[in-house]
């Protein structure tokens, strides 16, 4: 149960660091711009893409003391695992996560395994995000998955009559929601649209979404991304407010911020009936390289501990 | 857009039925009580017809055909519904371990819950005011009858439902499917059981209310999303089936993991199964259900157009395709455009001064002016208005913006393809506008060839969106650009054989999937059919099912919603073979081991 949450930045350390080790140039931003310190550094890694920045970023975080576990593919949610249970099971556990250059599968994934390895104890997770620089949208890559963003995320529902209801983070992919939406066929969808971002990525944004309102039923809500924990509330008080009536789920396109905030929301708050979708281009993704530009967005979250352990 | 529905997954069929328009002849065939296979695209309405079979969509349906249709129905059909999202669910409940089979076992008791389900609204029908022409659906039950139903039913299941009434079995089933999800030891089901339990379920309704023979049909929705055991045992398995029951099956065209076993002792589609196809390889066959989903939609805004022909306006600047030609049948004047054309395009004056066409134009038979001049005018359109000059061998574009040449009626109307979907995206918003447009200024006539062009982009960026989002792996590195990428290839050889090759009076805009291409083609075909990006080209004696027995050997064209992405004529024109149009598009990587550079094109003209 997520006790409270909050914007500011974090002050003092912490038991556990997580990083991604990929192949942009933001990867080591964060890191080196904040410097916080850490007991377990542990880099997830991505198992391909190793070109762009990889070997640099690789150089650095090993330099700096962190072990690099594979963050993505079937068996990287229990690798993760693994890992973090070289902390043992403490009464409390403060844990950061740099989500900057993580893909939407990796947040997942070390979502589950932090839920997993400290179901039983207090934890206060910090995430850091340090949006990319604007870079005009290149042609997306093919989508080469289509389906839950993992397996446990599936979702559940008895009633595969009742009407499915959709919650998107738009991005600056042209068509991907609209295509997602004619995939899945929501009977309604609410749409998340960042705002507080340079002005042509909300140009590009607005361009990337266009006719979907000709074609479904939408509600449109912006979002502040700078202010994670309202977005959370306003994220929650739908699911409460429609979570009768619909089956869930949710495709968190967008900024990572966005995907974190929910699956953070979702699995902690054990909320298995809502299914999160990826639409991804997997390994066919371009190594486009991006750089960070401040400043660090910041969302902590407390974590009672949790009744029921998941299997 | 929220007057208009685009999704009837999950709308009540009650709600449905309010704007239910029947396509022609489908539905009637529906109402049969074969087995039957209903067979289309996204977007087709698949999930709608299936929907208009239930009690509770007939109950709300007021068109004037409805007690007609009615009528002819002699079975009391359950809907099973499944949407992409629950298929996935299902499969995690196999991938999270536990014991194997607790999908089907799932799949199951949705089933059974969903014939509960359809025998309580019988039950209801029959207990309250009931319309003569849906008398003959209605069940007279007590209920003692009702209890005792419950009781037998759920001691042979196991279930300990808390209400003695068909209700509480609906709810007993759903704890159970809610059990199978949470506690992986729970007792399962195999899908094998399933014809003796629906047999044991029917025998008893049947019983208590004294009604032996009558039918009941199970819809299954989206069978395509179903685990692949579920699939073979109801694809394959259905002459297991009691003789009372009724399976009306709505699919993709394509499924990869499923379909007809062909030995000799198994259910054959031609025989078992009749096969409604919603997709139109001819145009004119969605033409009058194209127009009554039209004139439906103007009418939710309060527009009841005399003619739609009139409603659509041509651009003022060019002839349409949709233009009939300004010459007539009968007439002897060569087309202005042949001339605008020859004055431009070299390979073009070449040949008009071959055929002579120009010189005694009033002396041509008509034989030889269908063939020399009224076939090719199409082409010379397309030519005339895309081309800005064709010397040589090599060609030059004009600047083209609009989508205009697909404005105009019909062909503005034929980019739908006859797709509910499609029309409702197309008609839905230039309806809303025309109406405000009507209402502030009430000279405003028809709507603007510029609205039109707006409406062909957003009915193609329908298409393309989705093609963008559905996975195929190709293999190679140079050819990873998804279905869009693989439809787009296709498109645009096609385009460059209509426009940037010299003028040629055979149009072609079709293919055969022949044996030369690799089994990656064949399942992107598969998924471009599914999408309604391409369209199945049955030959004439090959029957409505001749798709379920495999994609290869068939004929495919590209749907009309992509004709102004790729500058294609609204018209099927002849063939070649897949493989030779990838040799054409240098896509090596994507024929098989065994294709030939020597394979001829084997163009026809139709």
């Amino acid at each position: 149960m997520i006790e409270y949450d909050t914007d500011k930045a974090p002050e003092g350390g912490f038991d556990i660091a997580i990083v991604a080790l990929g192949y942009e140039t933001r990867c080591q931003w964060v890191w080196s711009e904040f410097r916080p310190e850490a007991k377990l550094k542990i880099a997830a890694q991505f198992g391909f893409l190793t070109q762009g920045k990889h070997s640099a970023n690789d150089d650095y975080f090993s330099s700096e003391g962190f072990t690099s576990v594979v963050g993505v593919g079937d068996r990287a949610a229990n690798d993760l695992v693994e890992a973090l249970r070289q902390f043992g099971t403490p009464p409390e556990v403060s844990i950061f996560v740099d989500i900057s250059s993580m893909s939407r599968e990796m947040i997942a994934n070390i979502i589950l395994a932090v839920n997993n390895s400290f179901c039983s104890s207090a934890v206060r997770i910090t995430a850091a995000y340090a949006p990319s620089k604007f870079v005009e949208a290149a042609e997306s890559a093919p989508i080469r998955i289509a389906r839950p963003i993992t397996r446990v995320l599936s979702g559940w529902s008895s009633m595969p009559e009742k009407p499915l209801g959709a919650v998107f983070g738009l991005g600056c992919e042209g068509g991907l929601a609209l295509g997602a939406m004619q995939v899945l066929e929501p009977d309604n969808a609410w749409l998340f649209a960042p705002v507080g971002l340079d002005d042509r990525f909300i140009e590009s944004l607005r361009n990337a979404n266009e006719h979907i309102e000709d074609i479904f039923d939408v509600t449109r809500f912006a979002y502040d991304i700078q202010s994670p924990t309202t977005l959370r509330a306003k994220y929650e008080s739908l699911l409460n407010s429609i979570g009768d009536e619909f089956r869930l789920i949710t495709i968190p396109f967008g900024p990572k911020l966005f995907a974190w905030t929910i699956l953070s929301s979702l699995v902690f708050s054990g909320r298995d009936d809502v299914g999160v979708w990826t639409f991804s281009s997997a390994e066919q993704g371009h190594a486009a390289d991006r750089e960070a530009e401040g400043p660090i967005i910041w969302h902590t979250l407390s974590i009672a501990p949790r009744e029921v352990c998941p299997i | 857009m929220r007057e208009i529905e685009y999704n009837a997954r999950s709308i009540p069929p009650s709600e449905i039925a309010k704007s239910f328009i029947p396509p022609r002849p489908h539905f009637g065939k529906l109402l049969s009580s074969n087995h039957t296979l209903i067979v289309g695209p996204r977007g087709s309405g698949k999930t709608t017809l299936l929907k208009m079979l239930t009690l509770r969509g007939l109950r709300g349906w007021d068109h004037p055909s409805a007690a007609e249709y009615a009528e002819q129905i002699r079975f009391n059909a359950a809907f099973v519904p499944a949407d992409i999202a629950w298929g996935r669910q299902l499969d995690a409940l196999d991938q999270l371990g536990g014991k194997a089979h607790r999908k089907e076992a799932a799949f199951f008791v949705h089933t059974l819950r969903a014939l509960v389900y359809a025998m309580r609204d019988a039950v209801d029908l029959g207990r309250s005011e009931c319309p003569a022409h849906l008398h003959h659906l209605s069940v007279a039950m007590t209920p003692e009858e009702e209890t005792e139903f419950v009781r037998i039913v759920s001691t042979s299941l196991a279930l300990t439902p808390l209400l003695d009434s068909m209700l509480g079995l609906e709810l007993a089933l759903e704890d159970r499917l809610n059990a199978i999800n949470e506690n992986p030891r729970v007792a399962l089901w195999s899908i094998e059981q399933l014809p003796s339990t629906l047999r044991l379920v029917i025998s008893t309704f049947n019983g208590l209310i004294r009604d032996d023979e009558r039918r009941w049909a199970i819809l299954f929705d989206e069978l395509e999303i179903a685990p692949k055991s579920v699939k073979q045992f109801v694809l394959s398995g259905i002459r297991s089936f009691d003789e009372r029951l009724v399976i009306k099956l709505a699919i993709a065209p394509y499924m990869d993991d499923a379909g007809f076993d062909a030995s000799p002792t198994s259910a054959h589609a031609y025989h078992d199964f009749s096969t409604v196809q919603l997709s139109y390889a001819n145009k004119e066959d969605a033409k009058a259900f194209t127009h009554e989903l039209v004139r439906n939609t103007f009418a939710r805004f309060g527009l009841f157009p005399d003619s739609l022909p009139n409603v659509f306006a041509s651009p003022s600047e060019t002839r349409t395709f949709g233009r009939r030609s300004p010459s007539g049948r009968s007439s002897r004047t060569v087309p202005a455009e042949f001339e605008a054309l020859s004055k431009k395009d070299e390979s073009f004056r070449a040949y008009i001064e071959d055929r002579k066409v120009h010189l005694n134009p009033k002396g041509a038979d008509e034989q030889t002016w269908a063939r020399d001049v009224r076939k090719v005018l199409p082409i010379v359109l397309l030519r005339d208005y895309y081309l800005k000059s064709f010397r040589g061998k090599a060609s030059i574009d004009r600047s083209r913006k609009s989508n205009s040449l697909y404005t105009g009626y019909p062909s503005i109307l034929e980019i739908t393809e006859g797709n509910p979907r499609a029309i409702l995206t197309l008609a839905g918003p230039l309806a809303q506008n025309f109406a405000t447009e009507t209402k502030n200024s009430p000279t405003v006539r028809s709507i603007s060839s510029s609205a039109q062009s707006d409406a062909v982009a957003r009915v193609e960026f329908l298409l393309t969106s989705l093609l963008r989002v559905i996975p195929v792996d190709l293999g190679g590195p140079q050819v990873v650009n998804g279905l869009l990428g693989f439809i787009d290839k296709i498109g645009r050889s096609f385009e460059d054989r209509v426009l940037k090759a010299p003028f040629s009076p055979d149009y072609v805009s079709s293919f055969v999937l022949d044996e030369n291409v690799s089994p990656a083609v064949v399942s992107a075909v598969g998924r471009g059919l599914n999408a309604g990006a391409l369209v199945h080209i049955p030959y004439s004696d090959g029957g409505q099912d001749s798709l379920l027995r495999g994609l290869k050997n068939q004929r495919y064209r590209l749907s009309y919603a992509l004709a102004a992405r790729y500058r294609l004529l609204l018209t099927l024109g002849g063939h070649i073979t897949l493989s030779k149009l990838l040799l054409e598009s240098q896509d090596g990587p994507l024929l098989s081991q065994q294709s030939s550079l020597f394979d001829q094109d084997t163009g026809s003209h139709d």
